[in-house]
């Protein structure tokens, strides 16, 4: 038997989800920038900062695939909050039906109710495998801040190689690190969201 | 679901409008959403099909508990039949419509929302720190019907005034006057009644000061457009079903 979360709750739910991913796909377009910054660095340093180059188009390859990501997870939870609409309209339809059944005594909705259960255990099913969908995806979106954070480390070792360009891979290290940061505690806010509805 | 900015000091408005996911039939609104400090008031929230989309949208701006207050201009479906859900959403809120609507209005159900009737003469509502004051604009087109103006921001946020009957991916701003007639004539010549009403309505909002005048359908205003609107429509005959 699968489990029935509350519609309102999973409306709610799911829309505060895309809005820490909304929040989050901001700040990854300033990483996407940092990621650009960061090659054009390593371009002009050149030999200087050899070390850096596959790493900085790896950390380009990273912010892109972290703003897709985000981007996806804000339309699946579209989706997960329209279902759950769905869902909470069915239930109050069906509440009724059975209200008209009693009041009448007679089992002319019988079938409408069947059709409509059938639609709803339907829709249940979907949003369950939906909301396990999310939950993979942030967890993914999580790794992939990890890896932007030895990304920052790396950035920092190889700066204290170089003179003229210390500075400012410092700097970009810290901004990585800022940034990721931001988004982790943002991807964090969604997991427990979803923990709180999954444990209702 | 667009949303956007539209002023930001110290009270913000936003408008939400252009849900690419509304089902095709329907047609398209704007709403909008008034936040000072820890409060918040959605303007005219719109149908139950559009409900998670407003609800996601908003959800990006704000959290939940911030969202406190509700108004709806008129009694409309478009304006106000997702209200069954926001009840069991913020259970907390107070609702401001007209007193008129409230046997009709809680048709879409209304169980733990308050509701807070405007009487036909109007009044004000206080969010965070911001006065927001409800102008009559009765029978243009519902019989009981408020626009809402802030006097900071310089807004006139006016319902079926100004709307236009225009497609899915139209610009949320004019860009020329005189086409955009085109795209309002017809709304306004058979959904408002009437011509007394209508120049009650001018004679009322033409002593406001408006840097930006934001319709429920269509798009919005800005500067001298505003006054080009008012001359344009006092010139307009209304009520023209009753010639057919």
């Amino acid at each position: 038997m699968v489990k029935e979360y509350s519609p309102v709750k999973s409306a709610v739910t799911a829309s505060q989800v895309a809005g820490e991913l909304y929040r989050a796909s901001l700040i990854a377009r300033q990483l996407s920038l940092a990621a650009k910054n960061s090659q054009a660095v390593v371009h002009r340093a050149g030999s200087r900062v050899a070390g850096l180059k596959v790493i900085s188009e790896y950390f380009a390859d990273l912010a892109l695939k972290t703003i897709k990501l985000a981007e996806d997870i804000n339309t699946i939870s579209l989706d997960i909050s329209q279902m759950a609409v769905e869902r909470w309209r069915l239930n109050t339809l069906i509440g009724h039906l059975f209200d008209s059944q009693e009041k009448n005594a007679n089992d002319n909705v019988e079938q409408i109710v069947h059709d409509i259960q059938t639609h709803q255990l339907e829709l249940n099913n979907r949003f369950n495998i939906e909301i396990r969908k999310l939950e993979s995806q942030l967890e993914e979106i999580q790794q992939y801040m990890q890896a932007s954070r030895v990304i920052a480390v790396s950035f920092r070792l190889e700066a204290t190689q170089t003179d003229e360009y210390q500075g400012i891979l410092d700097d970009m290290a810290d901004n990585i690190d800022v940034f990721s940061e931001k988004i982790k505690q943002h991807v964090i806010g969604a997991k427990n969201y979803i923990d709180r509805l999954l444990q209702s | 679901m667009e949303a956007k900015l539209l002023f930001d000091d110290k009270h913000q408005w936003y408008v939400f409008a252009r849900d690419p996911t509304k089902p095709d039939k329907i047609i398209d609104t704007n709403q909008y959403m008034v936040v000072s400090g820890n409060e918040s008031v959605i303007l005219d929230p719109g149908g139950i099909e559009i409900f998670s989309s407003m609800l996601s949208t908003i959800l990006k701006f704000i959290p939940i508990e911030q969202v406190t207050h509700l108004f709806a201009s008129h009694q409309d479906p478009d304006i106000i039949s997702s209200l069954g859900m926001w009840d069991q959403v913020i259970p907390n809120a107070k609702l401001y419509t007209p007193n008129l609507w409230e046997g009709f209005i809680r048709h879409f159900g209304c169980e733990n929302i308050e509701f807070c009737g405007i009487e036909d003469g109007g009044g004000q509502l206080t969010i965070g720190d911001s006065v927001l004051h409800f102008i009559p604009a009765h029978y243009m087109h519902s019989s009981a019907n408020f626009n809402v103006y802030d006097p900071v921001a310089k807004i006139l946020f006016s319902g079926d005034i100004g709307a236009a009957l225009e497609p899915q991916d139209s610009s949320l701003y004019i860009e020329d006057f005189d086409s955009h007639c085109d795209k309002m004539r017809f709304f306004h010549q058979r959904w408002m009644p009437s011509n007394a009403a209508k120049m009650n309505w001018l004679n009322r909002v033409r002593k406001l000061d408006i840097e930006m005048m934001l319709p429920q359908h269509g798009r919005i205003f800005r500067g001298k457009e505003i006054e080009q609107f008012f001359d344009w429509f006092e010139a307009l005959e209304v009520g023209s079903a009753i010639n057919s």
